[in-house]
């Protein structure tokens, strides 16, 4: 992927439908999403529970399909495409952060982290030796060889946060990043991902709390699968 | 790429899925080790039979009979049941001339030594030992080693030389330490013979081996002549040229004394018979069968331990569909996730299987070790082994064995969406 200078139109969304399929009834979820998000913003995206927020943010993340009208990252039009090249396009572009973090319980933070770059086929040596050194930006490096279970919430997402950035990405998309932790970890975790703004990659979070939202540059509102207001 | 084999995540997840499971798995891969370690006792266990019964075999040609006379059963030509009759050497120049299909024919003469009865005598020294009349044919049915000189040969029958080839096992009874017998005259039943020759029976798991290892060997001509036989022969000893079938090759020459000596061509009984080759195949069909029915049995157990392997990744999978999304996330490809888990099948299976079959190994071995040390006499029981070929079988059933176990988990590991797997 050539390089993102800044106002170039990094994930574009024309007119998405999603339904599923639920026994014999067509669920609706997304109903014509049409949506640009430049290179470098941060974007929240709020709703009522079951407005389709993560829904819309699986398919900006090749994680789901859609069945109507086109996705374009960073240019290139996402359609039908093999789960191969969709696991390929994941790795380099995209990063993922979770509400309840998905770390893999039996590695080690460290291991965690390095985990994009062993996909790359990159060796242990270097991978982890990459994984150190985001752990140590985020803070985390004395924890690099302890087991999730044995870290707070906030460490658990300041390791997937390591974990998400470690390959480079142009996006991190978060899905309620914040959902599990209390009020001032979650203003942390928000910081965090306001220096990695910084740096600029573009970062699409969901969260239902206003004063979350309220940390980004642009908040998408949606609800029954439209985009309510885009402020 | 690193190698799957030298990665530690490989290993990591491998010894994660068992502590995930930890009784499950472990019971399932004790099948699998089970399995193998019990195909190969039973492979060498059933070599170990054959091989014992094979061994009482191993004295004669295989493709070999016996045939000797007996009173008529049947009147005939104005003889009543119950005639006696006796092969003589005009038989044998018959049959050798026209049974095309026999390889070797011995006449043979036999006097068993019985108890007390002392026959053979050196100086002082006496011992009562069987005595065969022979022909040098016998060497080429009955196996035997000369270690010591020469056995019979033509010129000895032709002039009825006084010469005498005796067992390994005798000298001790004749000759005081270490004497050489060659060329040393004993006396049998009062007739003195020059010993040429020393043999050896090769196997000692043969019924007659201790009488037949202490025999003496003498030219049939100069038998007949000292013990005054005229031209009486005992039995014949006929070895078959390979590609006849011995039991018609029997019949022909059955046919051909019947007729010679006045017995009612249907007269079976009058004749006694052994048939070397036909117990011969009679015992190898029963060890193909064993041979058949434990690999039957052997690949059946080891494919239940297969199936609980695959069957314990399916599981695996369904508890780690959540860990596959992240995976699949974070841009792990459908083929790694999948090459991925068929190696982890494959070393579920594999290396108990291959720990079975080092184990089994090593069990027979001291089996072995045991009767070689207990130098037990059994014939019934011989040098339990597995070969290289059923032991590459095995590891090819379980390497086989264990990628297809694998196939079925790995499809499903990869057959939802990766937002499907993450919602788990
Ligand atoms: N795999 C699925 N099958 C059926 N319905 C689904 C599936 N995923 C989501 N939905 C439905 O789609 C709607 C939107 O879901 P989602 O995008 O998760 O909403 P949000 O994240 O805004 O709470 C909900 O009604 C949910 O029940
Ligand atoms: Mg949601």
């Amino acid at each position: 992927m050539p390089h993102i200078s800044k106002n170039n139109k990094i994930l574009s969304l024309k007119n998405v439908y999603k339904t599923y399929l639920q026994g014999k009834n067509h669920i609706p979820v997304l109903r014509g999403i049409t949506l640009t998000v430049r290179a470098g913003e941060m974007v929240s995206i709020m709703g009522s529970s079951g407005s389709g927020k993560s829904t819309l943010l699986n398919i900006i993340g090749l994680l789901d399909d859609y069945d109507q009208g086109e996705y374009l990252l960073n240019g290139t039009l996402m359609g039908k495409m093999n789960e191969s090249k969709a696991a390929r396009l994941r790795n380099r572009h995209l990063g993922f952060v979770f509400q309840s973090f998905h770390l893999i319980g039996f590695k080690t933070a460290l291991e965690n982290v390095a985990l994009p770059l062993f996909f790359q086929k990159i060796s242990r040596k270097k991978r982890n030796q990459k994984a150190m050194e985001y752990l140590d930006r985020l803070g985390m490096a004395q924890w690099a060889n302890h087991l999730p279970n044995e870290l707070s919430g906030g460490q658990k997402q300041r390791v997937a946060i390591a974990r998400a950035m470690i390959a480079d990405p142009s996006v991190i998309l978060a899905d309620e990043p914040t959902g599990a932790l209390d009020s001032t970890t979650s203003l942390e975790v928000m910081k965090v991902f306001k220096e990695i703004n910084a740096q600029g990659i573009t970062l699409v979070v969901i969260t239902h709390e206003r004063d979350i939202a309220a940390m980004t540059d642009r908040i998408v509102f949606l609800q029954d699968g439209v985009i309510q207001t885009d402020e | 790429m690193e190698l799957l084999i030298f990665n530690k995540d490989t290993w990591q997840e491998i010894v994660y899925t068992i502590r995930q499971n930890r009784m499950r798995s472990l019971m399932t891969v004790f099948g699998v080790f089970w399995g193998i370690f019990m195909l190969i006792i039973l492979i060498g266990t059933g070599k170990g039979l054959q091989n014992g019964a094979y061994s009482s075999f191993e004295s004669y040609a295989t493709n070999s009979f016996f045939i000797w006379a007996r009173n008529t059963t049947k009147p005939y030509k104005g003889f009543g049941i119950g005639k006696k009759f006796n092969f003589t050497n005009d038989d044998t120049r018959v049959l050798r001339t026209t049974v095309p299909q026999i390889k070797a024919l011995g006449p043979r003469s036999r006097i068993r030594g019985e108890t007390g009865f002392n026959n053979v005598v050196y100086k002082d020294k006496t011992a009562t030992l069987t005595i065969y009349g022979d022909e040098p044919e016998i060497r080429d049915i009955n196996l035997m080693e000369i270690t010591k000189g020469r056995f019979i040969n033509r010129l000895d029958i032709e002039q009825k030389r006084k010469v005498a080839v005796i067992g390994l096992e005798s000298l001790p009874l004749l000759f005081t330490g270490g004497q050489d017998p060659i060329g040393r005259y004993i006396r049998i039943s009062g007739v003195e013979f020059q010993v040429v020759g020393v043999f050896r029976l090769p196997n000692k798991n043969d019924d007659r081996y201790e009488e037949n290892s202490k025999a003496v060997f003498l030219p049939l001509s100069s038998f007949q002549q000292t013990f005054n036989w005229g031209e009486i022969v005992g039995w014949y000893s006929v070895n078959v040229k390979s590609g006849y079938d011995a039991e018609q090759v029997k019949k022909k020459v059955r046919q051909i004394l019947a007729r010679r000596h006045h017995v009612a061509p249907n007269d079976i009984r009058a004749f006694g018979s052994w048939n070397m080759a036909a117990e011969f195949k009679k015992m190898s069909d029963l060890f193909t069968g064993i041979r058949f029915l434990i690999w039957f049995v052997g690949i059946f157990s080891l494919l239940a331990g297969i199936i609980g392997i695959s069957n314990i990744m399916l599981i695996v999978v369904k508890e780690r569909t959540g860990e596959i999304g992240i995976k699949r996330a974070l841009g792990a490809t459908p083929v790694s996730i999948m090459s991925q888990l068929i190696f982890e099948t494959l070393i579920l299976t594999s290396l108990p299987g291959y720990i079975g079959l080092v184990m089994g190994v090593g069990v027979l071995e001291i089996i072995d070790r045991i009767l070689v040390f207990l130098r037990t006499d059994t014939q019934m029981f011989e040098n339990p082994q597995v070969d290289f070929y059923a032991a590459l079988a095995t590891l090819a059933v379980l390497t086989l064995g264990g990628v297809i176990a694998g196939i079925i988990p790995a499809f499903r590991a990869v057959q939802m969406k990766p937002v499907d797997a993450l919602r788990q």
